[in-house]
């Protein structure tokens, strides 16, 4: 679906010196996977993300999109609409005045037909779970639904991949899970191959495959269970595991014996009561 | 000496048709050197809560007093307790204005009148204490700084007031884990100092870790105002308002339930291990 060659990314320092945010990186993703990418500030993150739907330009390697080449101008628009991104302050990136009026910018920005906008508006809204607040005004809405209409915003114009630049960090606990449970739903029941940046270990568990990075680099890649299992190596990049996986690499040091992939409450707890 | 409430009240444009009650006579006491967690939903009323501790907002009904000194008193006492109750908004680095780290910190000093060496001493102090090395960040400028540098920059700002009394508003919020563990290992320092320190938090991992008593407020009260371990002891109730119980107590309750004797009242990963393997070894409950 999108697939990252060699990338790096090159920018000037506020000093006056030269950094390399991306160093050379390498990275596949497949059709309907849910990807998780961690890494601590200033790792490289976010600008990885920009250079997915060509907010960036590689300096040097490529990044293609569903075949199309993101240095190519000619490709750009073609490229954005299939890559949607949505970034981490729910109060930068809401336009309009109502819910339904947010979530039509787009669709009618490329000229679709008003029954047309009105069939995606309504869709988009329903898949967020945020279909009985269209008419709502978006100042009101709590966080994680002010998020949800920004997906709504996106899965209006029907992409392929959805880019969450920690959408999750200026929310509650509550509002998190809204934004989880809608990925979650987008992704398995949808299709759509989501890419979620996020510091909160918990949310990466239910991703397909977790890539961390340290940087400007990739330094771990697999499942959450192959990644987090390496409590000491996570902890070395500045992460944390998830609880669960802490307690659990704790416990083996008393001499118990569990499993080093232990990741939820329920895995624990099926572990020491079997 | 202490901050103390006495039912008091408050609502935002009172008399009017858009009036919202945000606290109801909500009566608490936060003495000196004490350490605090207070968490609540989106929308309960805690950050309304911490800005009365200040003077910032004032009860509708009610009192609030720092060591002595009422916040609805003339305009000259609100500066006196605001010197003694440093507070810290949520994201304080989107208050950076300054040239330089060093005038952005002394910024509170210079207006309270103190000299050039009274005024260095204290930026200097500010920034030992939130782990800013003086001579490498004094002369840079805010905003070249990383994330957790700003936020720890911005509270050097108001510890650079000396308060007694530190207030934070999810001081963590945003931060990668790395961040989130020297800010709230920079708290319990300054906590061990002598400073008394209240902070809203979301994290009830954060919470489990560091708080000595836990103020739970939900739609404008106080439901449950004790030490941390005694108020998850009310976890079903926690989870009605809409609160997480920290993932180790999840754990034991799960294990009480399928017959394992461990513990219930166990909050962080380093007691559940001592408490699993104890019983694990068959050790009495």
């Amino acid at each position: 679906m999108i697939r990252v060659k060699d990338l790096t990314c090159v920018y000037q320092t506020p000093q006056g010196g030269v950094k390399e945010a991306l160093k050379g990186i390498s990275l596949e993703l497949n059709k309907g996977e849910f990807l998780a990418v961690l890494g601590h500030n200033g790792s490289g993150k976010s600008t990885l993300a920009k250079h997915l739907n060509a907010l960036l330009q590689p300096a040097e390697g490529s990044v293609w999109v569903d075949g199309l080449d993101t240095s190519d101008p000619k490709n750009i628009w073609e490229i954005r609409q299939r890559v949607g991104m949505v970034f981490q302050n729910p109060d930068n990136q809401l336009i309009a005045s109502s819910v339904e009026e947010d979530t039509a910018f787009g669709p009618e920005n490329i000229g679709l037909e008003p029954g047309l906008i009105r069939r995606r508006v309504d869709e988009a809204l329903e898949s967020v779970n945020m279909g009985e607040f269209k008419n709502r005004a978006v100042h009101l809405l709590s966080g994680g639904q002010k998020q949800r209409v920004a997906i709504a915003g996106i899965v209006a114009m029907r992409p392929q991949v959805l880019v969450l630049d920690e959408a999750t960090a200026m929310l509650d606990p509550q509002g998190r899970r809204e934004v989880m449970e809608t990925l979650l739903h987008l992704n398995r029941d949808e299709g759509l191959t989501v890419v979620h940046i996020t510091h909160i270990m918990e949310e990466a568990v239910f991703a397909d495959r977790i890539v961390v990075m340290e940087e400007g680099g990739i330094v771990m890649e697999g499942t959450p269970k192959q990644v987090f299992s390496q409590v000491e190596a996570v902890k070395a990049h500045g992460l944390d595991v998830p609880a669960m996986t802490e307690l659990a690499y704790e416990l083996r040091q008393e001499g118990v014996t569990l499993a080093e992939d232990i990741l939820t409450v329920e895995e624990m707890v099926a572990a020491l009561c079997p | 000496m202490s901050i103390i409430l006495e039912h008091v009240s408050y609502t935002y444009q009172p008399q009017t048709p858009y009036e919202v009650p945000a606290l109801t006579d909500i009566s608490l006491e936060i003495r000196e050197g004490e350490f605090i967690g207070i968490i609540g939903h989106t929308g309960s009323g805690k950050s309304t809560l911490i800005q009365h501790f200040n003077g910032l907002l004032k009860p509708n009904s009610g009192t609030v007093e720092v060591d002595g000194l009422q916040t609805t008193a003339e305009p000259g006492t609100l500066k006196r307790i605001r010197q003694k109750v440093g507070l810290v908004f949520q994201y304080p680095e989107h208050q950076l204005f300054d040239e330089t780290v060093y005038q952005d910190i002394a910024f509170g000093p210079v207006n309270l009148g103190l000299d050039g060496d009274q005024t260095r001493e204290r930026v200097r102090r500010a920034m030992e204490m939130v782990r800013l090395d003086f001579a490498q960040y004094k002369d840079l400028s805010p905003f070249v700084l990383s994330g957790g540098e700003k936020r720890r920059a911005a509270i050097a700002g108001v510890l650079a007031m000396d308060p007694r009394y530190l207030i934070l508003d999810e001081p963590t919020a945003g931060l990668d884990p790395r961040g989130r563990d020297e800010i709230m290992e920079q708290i319990r320092d300054l906590h061990r100092q002598g400073m008394a320190v209240v902070f809203v938090t979301h994290s009830m991992d954060d919470v489990a870790r560091t708080a000595q008593r836990l103020i739970v407020v939900s739609q404008g009260k106080i439901v449950y105002n004790d030490v941390t371990g005694q108020v998850f002891a009310h976890h079903a109730e926690l989870e009605r308002i809409g609160l997480d119980v920290p993932h180790v107590m999840k754990l034991m309750l799960d294990l009480r339930a399928k017959g394992l004797k461990v513990r219930a009242d166990i909050l962080t990963v380093e007691e559940a291990r001592r408490e699993i393997a104890r019983v694990l070894r068959g050790g009495d409950a």
